[in-house]
């Protein structure tokens, strides 16, 4: 148990150093880790928690406190909250005051630039994994497509049209 | 940046506003509730509090989650094309992460000098 929870929060801090495409970049390798090669969630219960955490206000990456409570109820879910949050946010802390100072030299230019289309490329694959999983008969198909082109005009807030959502699954199994 | 991009926006603001003290303020702030709200849902979730009924709302909540990440990735790519170099980066980042299943950590690794190499600054020939 102990040495589980050890690999819980080790997982999740390497985790947050490769969050270089904000959460839905991580996406893929945190289903690889938590549902492959750990067993600690189903990639069903995954994609449920990743749902759950898009619902709820704050980061995405919330996500880790519902696969902490699957692997090791309130304990793991501690754990998995502090590893994924706390060091990178001493980090961001330490660099946040002179970010703005370094932003304008010709180096800092590049790397943004080189960054954006690893975020881009990352996120995508995370949109593919959710995907896989999702995405598994028509229904869930027509949900997605729905949703996606309601929120591609930006019209909805996105909270609603999940609930939306949630309301026609629920009243389909009844 | 590395982390969570959103709360490392209000550590950020946290630090401006009120050094050391603002920052914890402003990562307690973004990611306390939620965590609370979150670790609720996963009780219930992992209680088998789930009711056919439930799963179906679940497998709904989820298909849209699907829809919406994906609107909101293409909505990155359309106001971030400029030139060839960055879709073609984002295309192998994305064939070697997604469906080729590599080691995500070895493939930023491979990825941000390529990224660094592609957009070198060049020195004006003549």
């Amino acid at each position: 148990m102990i040495a589980d929870l050890a690999r819980l929060g080790w997982t999740f801090l390497w985790l947050s150093i490769i969050c270089v495409g904000g959460g839905l970049g991580v996406v893929p390798e945190m289903q690889r880790q938590v549902v492959d090669r750990f067993h600690w969630l189903s990639a069903r219960e995954f994609l449920d928690g990743y749902a759950l955490s898009q619902l709820t206000p704050g980061p995405t990456m919330l996500v880790v406190v519902f696969v902490g409570y699957g692997a090791h109820g309130v304990i793991g879910s501690l754990v998995a909250l502090a590893a994924m949050f706390l060091p990178v946010s001493v980090f961001a802390a330490l660099i946040a005051g002179h970010w703005a100072a370094l932003r304008h030299r010709p180096w800092a230019i590049v790397v943004e630039r080189a960054l954006l289309p690893v975020g881009i490329g990352l996120m995508t694959a995370g949109v593919y994994t959710l995907a896989r999983s999702g995405i598994r008969d028509v229904p869930a198909a027509a949900i997605a497509v729905v949703a996606g082109l309601v929120l591609w005009t930006g019209r909805v807030p996105a909270m609603l049209v999940v609930l939306a959502a949630g309301a026609v699954g629920w009243l389909a199994a009844l | 940046m590395p982390g969570p991009t959103f709360s490392n926006i209000a550590i950020a603001l946290g630090v401006r506003l009120g050094g050391w003290r603002g920052a914890l303020w402003g990562g307690a702030a973004v990611i306390l509730p939620g965590a609370l709200i979150v670790l609720t849902l996963a009780a219930v979730y992992f209680r088998g509090g789930l009711s056919p009924a439930l799963g179906g709302a679940m497998h709904g909540m989820s298909a849209a989650v699907v829809g919406l990440v994906f609107a909101t990735t293409a909505r990155v790519i359309v106001g971030s094309i400029r030139d060839w170099r960055s879709p073609l980066l984002a295309a192998a980042v994305f064939l070697l992460v997604g469906p080729l299943h590599v080691n995500t950590a070895l493939v930023i690794a491979l990825a941000i000098p390529a990224g660094l190499w592609l957009y070198r600054p060049r020195r004006p020939s003549s």
